[in-house]
């Protein structure tokens, strides 16, 4: 069989951040090639439209490739990390699970190392990345309400998703403390939007979101990337990056839908696999050139992993409060503890993100879980003080980089197509641990402050490993970085990353619109100085 | 998966019973027990997933031989002899009953898949909510 023409651009991955790259570079009429390892998932296909979209959560839903086990996931050792990955690996990549939850970094994100004197600043700042963010927000279609003090202005096209008695509820407890909130900037379509359905407010957001109005990105970039031209092929899994003698980029070597193996050619090669997919490539394209992986010669490919780490506190509250109703993480958001106070023994801070309550399954097993449902005599007495009382919120703890904290390859573990399975070996520093402890002690007073006499809390929660950053990070000097300040290889300079992996520091918010403003970024100074892209 | 695996008549019989101990009908509440309505569901999950068999099966078979007394008595005693068996049995039935119609709506939910009807929500006087917040003026740095 003879290999595919090559291409122009290759971009691998077509998560949050490879379709708004690919939508943007459509314009410049290149050939640009998307591979994708999974498939485009139908509305059908949700576990949503039918009565068991909580248990299957626990199967071909699940947040955690090891438990979904489909061909087109790859294993993931995380057994020596208290934070599990979750990723989706499809058309959208990880938007098709995600909670649509859509802050912006803040201005004073970029700049920790001079603002707090740790870790580093990044070599860009919130005014270079804001017109990328009000694209994103057109182009996702962002609801949310103008005029928060914990940022700089920001226009969003659409009104906030509803509060509902629960948000109404919480908001009360946070005025009573004198606290911030804020109705949440959410990547869901609060009415009808540019073809898309707004949303219901059904609340299985995190098993995907049948109706069309979350968005991920099999909805919003893809559709018009593909009608400007760029083509997606699906069910294709990149197993390394190939070189030219020149130690350039060539291209790919990838498994096909049948397994055939196959080596795509392009002139520019550009990586939109996520924190861990990314570096699990680039450590698994050695050469002469690069023993020690591609790109690698800062050696800090993998290295410096940043997760947040999560803490879930939720309340029980004395009467329904109808938590079944809305997007289940989109609701209203505290910055309160966000910026670095002394006074509370350790530095950066976190997002409180609130959350909506339970369905009734998971009602249930969490309560059994927790202790407070039994079986039995009394189980429907045990079960009627949980179901739709519970309401709370999670903590968005910022995760400073550290290089112990890492992606390698696992020497045994492989995917079904024999490549090497990614490993990660992360461990809580002493600073996280203080701040999960405080915000779990906060997230119960403003808890209790709204009413909740009694409390389940998850630190750090184990399955919140779903924001991967830091793992081929940007920088000025390619001694101590990755990529330069716009995605671009230190060490290869026609391959570019474009996702997480690039993140200098973590912030304590949620990444994606982050993730996304960078790929437009690193787009539009790429279309800027094609003529000279590889100097 | 194998496609043809069913319980026998005395598994299913004995399943029932099992199912309403650990979820007993509630008459006044309008609730069935498990029993009435979680057997078929179990037994296609054991189909579809075989590893769930090695503890169920034995612990069917083992309250089956003995009948050890009843309510939550029983559950006492197959907890105790079979303990890998009860927490299992309590997963599948949990996700099982509060997922059938007839349980969801006596809840107070609509007995239908979430989408693509939805719930209706109505909007919040967020000009009064948010007015503490906004007189604090700008935050960040
Ligand atoms: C349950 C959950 C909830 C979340 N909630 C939020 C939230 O509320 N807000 C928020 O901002 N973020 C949230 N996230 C995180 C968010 O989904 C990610 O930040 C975002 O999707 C990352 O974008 P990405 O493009 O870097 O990677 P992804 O979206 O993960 O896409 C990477 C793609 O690359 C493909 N790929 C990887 N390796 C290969 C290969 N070798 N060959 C071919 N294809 C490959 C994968 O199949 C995948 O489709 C959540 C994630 C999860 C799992
Ligand atoms: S609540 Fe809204 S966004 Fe979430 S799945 Fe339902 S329609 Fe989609």
């Amino acid at each position: 069989m003879t290999d595919p023409a090559p291409v122009d651009v290759l971009i691998i991955g077509s998560g949050a951040a490879g379709a708004a790259f690919a939508w943007s570079m459509a314009d410049t009429k290149m050939n640009i090639l998307c591979l994708e390892q999974g498939d485009w998932v139908k509305a059908d296909d949700y576990p949503g439209v039918g009565m068991d979209w909580e248990e299957r959560q626990f199967g071909d839903f699940g947040l955690s490739p090891n438990q979904r086990g489909r061909r087109e996931d790859y294993p993931v050792n995380d057994s020596e990390s208290p934070i599990h990955a979750s990723m989706f690996n499809a058309v959208g990549g990880s938007t098709i699970l995600y909670a649509a939850h859509f802050p912006r970094l803040h201005p004073s994100d970029f700049r920790v190392r001079t603002l707090d004197g740790v870790a580093d600043d990044w070599p860009l700042d919130y005014r270079r990345l804001e017109p990328y963010y009000d694209i994103n927000a057109r182009m996702m279609g962002v609801s949310g309400l103008a005029g928060d003090p914990a940022y700089p202005p920001k226009e969003l096209p659409l009104p906030p998703l509803p509060l509902g008695v629960l948000g109404e509820r919480l908001a009360d407890g946070f005025n009573r403390l004198g606290w911030h909130w804020w109705p949440s900037d959410s990547a869901i379509a609060s009415q009808d939007y540019e073809g898309r359905a707004g949303c219901v407010n059904a609340g299985t957001c995190l098993v995907g979101c049948p109706q069309g109005a979350k968005a991920s990105t099999d909805v919003t970039y893809w559709p018009l990337a593909l009608r400007a031209g760029v083509r997606l092929q699906t069910r294709c899994r990149v197993r390394e990056i190939t070189l030219r003698d020149d130690g350039m980029a060539d291209g790919v070597i990838y498994y096909d839908a049948d397994g055939v193996e196959r080596h795509q050619r392009a002139e520019v090669v550009v990586l939109a696999c996520n924190g861990i997919g990314t570096p699990r490539l680039l450590l698994n394209s050695k050469s002469k050139q690069f023993p020690d992986g591609l790109a690698n010669r800062s050696g800090l490919v993998g290295k410096r992993l940043m997760f947040h780490p999560y803490a879930l506190v939720r309340g029980i509250f004395p009467e329904p409060l109808e938590g079944y109703k809305g997007a289940t993480g989109c609701c209203i958001i505290s910055q309160e503890f966000y910026e670095t106070d002394a006074a509370r023994g350790f530095v950066r801070g976190y997002s409180f993100e609130m959350l909506r309550g339970m369905g009734t399954v998971f009602t249930a097993l969490s309560g059994m879980g927790s202790g407070h449902i039994e079986s039995g005599a009394h189980h429907h007495d045990s079960y009627e003080r949980l179901w739709d009382r519970t309401a709370g919120m999670v903590a968005i703890c910022e995760d400073l980089p550290e290089e112990r904290n890492c992606i390698t390859l696992d020497p045994e573990l492989k995917d079904s197509d024999g490549i090497p399975a990614p490993k990660v070996n992360y461990r809580l520093s002493d600073n996280s641990q203080k701040m999960l402890a405080h915000c779990v002690e906060r997230g119960k007073e403003v808890l209790a402050a709204a009413g909740a006499t009694d409390f389940l809390v998850e630190a750090p929660l184990g399955v919140a490993g779903w924001h991967l950053m830091g793992t081929a990070r940007m920088g000025t000097d390619p001694r101590t970085s990755v990529v330069n300040e716009w995605g671009r290889c230190h060490d290869v300079k026609n391959l570019f990353v474009i996702d997480g992996s690039i993140f200098v520091t973590s912030g304590g918010v949620n990444p994606t619109n982050t993730i996304q403003a960078l790929a437009l970024y690193i787009a539009d100074t790429m279309k800027q100085n094609l003529a000279n892209l590889f100097d | 998966m194998d496609a043809e695996y069913t319980l026998s008549d005395e598994r299913r019989a004995t399943l029932a019973v099992v199912l309403d101990l650990l979820i007993p009908p509630d008459t006044a509440r309008g609730l069935p027990g498990a029993g009435e309505v979680c057997v078929d569901a179990i037994e296609a999950t054991l189909r579809s997933k075989p590893m769930f068999r090695l503890t169920v099966e034995p612990g069917l078979d083992w309250f089956g031989n003995r009948e050890p007394g009843t309510g939550n008595d029983a559950l006492a005693a197959l907890q105790n002899e079979m303990p890998a068996f009860v927490p299992t049995l309590v997963f599948l039935t949990y996700s099982a009953y509060y997922q059938q119609p007839r349980v969801v709506e006596a809840l107070g939910v609509e007995g239908r898949p979430p989408h693509p009807r939805g719930y209706a929500m109505e909007p919040s006087d967020l000009d009064a909510l948010l007015s503490k917040v906004r007189a604090r003026g700008r935050m960040y740095r």
